[in-house]
């Protein structure tokens, strides 16, 4: 009861912050940090790094019009390739063209695919095992900085300086610097060890009809003084999702409701999809260096001010969110969207072509997408998977042909039009890509977009302990600073670096 | 001759070696890797000897793995008695002859053949909140549900007992049935002319008769019950909060999602320990009381 009365409490601040000069200096300050941060967390390219990106443009140049993928593969002829990959459009979609690489090259190329969890399970156990059974693997990022460490994966450096397997077209400007860095380049120095496959971000998802409504256009302005919009900061999406909360009986845009009406979807599992939700907003609030859980240095920050009052507000979300939202995870919201009975979320932007699709979903064509609201800085949190050849493939050459193939612009455009979310450029501009609804989102989103702190191999069981411990403050069975202390605590045990702010409550 | 007596353990060759395969094997290979620091995605930690450290570190400092042990005894001590008293009350009430008795039985056993992971994913589709059959039952009849039943500490593993309990009374109750039909007649005629009363032929005459078969029920299900994990991960993955981290799922994040083997290995040898000590005084004790009654 005193942490809902500390929630009411920060919200009724925010609202009267809403009004106040401050709203003022704090939207002035986030377009500056928008401008001058824009990739924040991106690191810039090292001098070595830079040197082999120089080596693979002087090859690439050399190589124009004299390479041939078809003279490449020659020796590889008659191999098959073996790739392990997650169960997620992205790998559906090259599959429809392989007949195509294996027309021009002899190489077939045989796809395993797993969920999630049974995916890493057999990642792991065929790695640890070295039997070279899969020539390409789907690494998530959140294990690159293991299974690179642990050597089970190699570096593809070697391939590009390779005159013979180097594809003039490769066009590594392409990718997004930040995307590309953190899913496929590590070790000391860093090395990339492959390309980006599957690299959702988080936007903002919202019911476009109603935020059009005349009629709660209207009752919105006169109950909060201020238009109706998208919103831009989280005090403006506070309102909006406790205005759009409606019983069965009231009226939501001049129809009577049959049931229950949310202005928010939250995702309160147990699972990473909390973790992910919820460091938007720690990142907004104070930072997204490693999705404000670590510092440059790998100090312990999860239990700054600013994340505690970030969860402070995440848990008053939940009073205008679906009860039953408190076990939702990413599926399950985009089930509530489809069943038409949430206004808003922070979302998946793969997970929208779901709610696009007119046959499962009762909104589609009435969703609008922008960025997340920002709080103070520009932030979209993103996932990623790398394409890896292991260490022990029989066949890293005709892997690396392929996976060159495969990531080509031709190829990522083709693939991104069935429904695959591109990490090219090139693909990003199409006309074809940039008219889907949620791609100017996207687009704009990755921007700003910052990773976990993947880096730490130790990351699988940190985020373990912080999806514990925010549903642990969810549940109100501690408040926000006692959870995020007991992160720090246990995170210290396991990483051996300091917490910065000392915990208040051990 | 000498070919007879060995023809019988030439027989039993192929039974011990697919046991010693399937169970010694890898269970002296958890033994060793519970005795190294082996995390397959912590580079630092590839297998270096660790002697004891992991088991002292479990059962002296970690607290996750204590909590979930003490749900995990609290869920099998609630399910399996519950499920002994409804199986065997449903067994004696159907323990007669009459019209349907076959087609009852044969419903009654449904929840019994459907494969673990199927009951938690049909639970989950049924439990959900807004689009759930449950949760509108409960709400059509006037009860007011605020969230979840999964989604709060309070009720989530209640729930999981309920979900255990509607799948594995059936369990307990075919046990039982199968042995009241095959009680000897006698003992009961002799009681009846001795004027015992049914309450008196029940406690001295069935039970005693049943009770190899009723041990052999409450162990199979008390083992059961403490590996319980399916339903856990489909429908809570140990939430909310750890409200429901049944010791097998710690056992499983700790294995396959934090990929700490060496300490996973420790928490299994831990729980094996626990299982093979819980079986041995089951076994002494109830022993014990049939020899003070023969």
């Amino acid at each position: 009861m005193a942490e809902e009365g500390r929630v009411e409490k920060t919200m009724k601040g925010g609202r009267l912050f809403m009004w106040n000069g401050k709203v003022i200096c704090a939207t002035l300050i986030s377009l500056m940090l928008a401008l001058s941060f824009g990739t924040s967390t991106a690191q810039a390219w090292t001098p070595e790094e830079q040197a082999l990106l120089d080596k693979v443009k002087e090859i690439a140049s050399e190589n124009a019009g004299k390479w041939s993928l078809e003279e490449a593969a020659k020796s590889y002829k008659g191999v098959t390739l073996k790739i392990l990959a997650d169960a997620a459009t992205e790998a559906d979609a090259p599959q429809k063209y392989d007949s195509e690489f294996t027309d021009k090259t002899g190489i077939e190329v045989v796809w395993e695919q797993n969920p999630w969890d049974e995916h890493r399970s057999k990642m792991f156990m065929d790695f640890a095992a070295g039997t070279g059974i899969y020539d390409l693997v789907w690494v998530p990022f959140d294990d690159m900085a293991s299974v690179t460490g642990k050597e089970y994966v190699q570096p593809v450096d070697k391939f590009m300086r390779d005159p013979k397997l180097l594809d003039p077209n490769i066009n590594l400007d392409d990718y997004s610097e930040p995307l590309w860095k953190y899913t496929s380049w590590y070790g000391k120095p860093a090395k990339p060890y492959g390309f980006p496959c599957e690299n959702p971000t988080m936007i903002l998802w919202y019911r476009k009809d109603l935020f059009e409504n005349p009629i709660e256009k209207e009752n919105f302005k006169k109950e909060y003084r201020y238009e109706l919009q998208v919103p831009k900061n989280f005090a403006q999406f506070y309102h909006v999702a406790e205005f759009f909360t409606r019983k069965k009986g009231e009226k939501l845009a001049g129809e009577e409701l049959n049931r229950d009406f949310y202005g928010v979807g939250c995702s309160g599992k147990r699972h990473w999809a909390s973790v992910c939700e919820w460091m938007n907003l720690a990142s907004s609030w104070g930072g997204p260096t490693w999705g404000g859980t670590l510092d440059e240095n790998d100090n312990i920050v999860i239990n700054r001010p600013e994340n505690v009052e970030a969860l402070e507000y995440w848990i008053s979300l939940f009073r205008f969110s679906p009860p039953g939202s408190v076990d939702w995870y990413w599926d399950l919201k985009t089930t509530a969207f489809q069943k038409n009975i949430v206004a808003m979320a922070l979302a998946w932007n793969d997970q929208s072509y779901e709610v696009e699709d007119a046959e499962k979903s009762e909104v589609s064509g009435k969703m609008g997408y922008d960025i997340i609201p920002t709080q103070k800085y520009p932030v979209s949190h993103f996932g990623s998977w790398s394409w890896t050849i292991p260490t022990k493939a029989k066949n890293p050459e005709a892997a690396w042909l392929y996976l060159q193939w495969v990531n080509s612009r031709d190829i990522a455009l083709k693939c991104a039009l069935e429904g695959a979310m591109p990490s090219r450029k090139y693909v990003f501009d199409s006309p074809e890509i940039s008219t889907i609804p949620f791609m100017p989102a996207t687009k704009k989103a990755l921007d700003y977009a910052f990773p976990r702190p993947v880096h730490r191999p130790e990351w699988g069981e940190m985020g373990e302990i912080l999806a514990l411990y925010l549903t642990k403050a969810h549940r109100m069975e501690m408040t926000a600073q006692e959870a995020l202390d007991k992160v720090a605590v246990e995170w210290q045990k396991l990483l051996g670096t300091s917490i910065v702010y000392q915990p208040k409550t051990q | 001759m000498l070919g007879r007596k060995y023809m019988g353990y030439l027989l039993l060759v192929p039974t011990l070696a697919l046991l010693v395969f399937l169970s010694i094997v890898p269970f002296v290979y958890a033994l060793i890797l519970s005795l190294r620091h082996l995390n397959l995605k912590i580079p630092r930690l590839s297998g270096q000897f660790a002697a004891l450290e992991n088991f002292r570190y479990l059962m002296r400092e970690d607290a996750e793995f204590w909590h979930s042990m003490g749900i995990t005894v609290l869920f099998l001590v609630v399910v399996v008695g519950i499920e002994f008293l409804l199986g065997f009350g449903l067994a004696l009430l159907l323990n007669r002859e009459f019209r349907g008795k076959r087609i009852l039985v044969s419903l009654a056993v449904i929840p019994m053949m459907i494969a673990p992971v199927a009951v938690g994913l049909m639970w989950r589709v049924a439990l959900n909140y807004e689009l759930g059959i449950v949760t509108y039952l409960i709400k059509s009849v006037g009860i007011p549900l605020k969230e979840a039943l999964l989604g709060t500490s309070l009720t989530a593993l209640p729930t999981l007992m309920i979900i255990d309990i509607w799948q594995w009374t059936p369990f307990i109750f075919l046990i039982m049935l199968a042995g009241l039909h095959s009680l000897p007649k006698e003992p009961y005629e002799a009681a009846q002319v001795d004027g015992a009363s049914r309450w008196q032929i029940f406690r001295l005459v069935t039970l005693p008769l049943l009770k190899p078969l009723i041990i052999i029920a409450l162990l199979l299900r008390v083992i059961d019950a403490f590996k319980t994990f399916d339903q856990v991960y489909i429908l809570t993955g140990g939430g909310p909060g750890n409200a429901t981290d049944l010791v097998c799922m710690f056992a499983y994040r700790t294995n396959f999602k934090i990929w700490n083997l060496g300490y996973g290995a420790s928490v299994v040898i831990v729980i094996f320990i626990i299982i093979l000590i819980v079986t041995a005084l089951f076994y002494t004790v109830t022993q014990k009381k049939e020899e003070e009654v023969t």
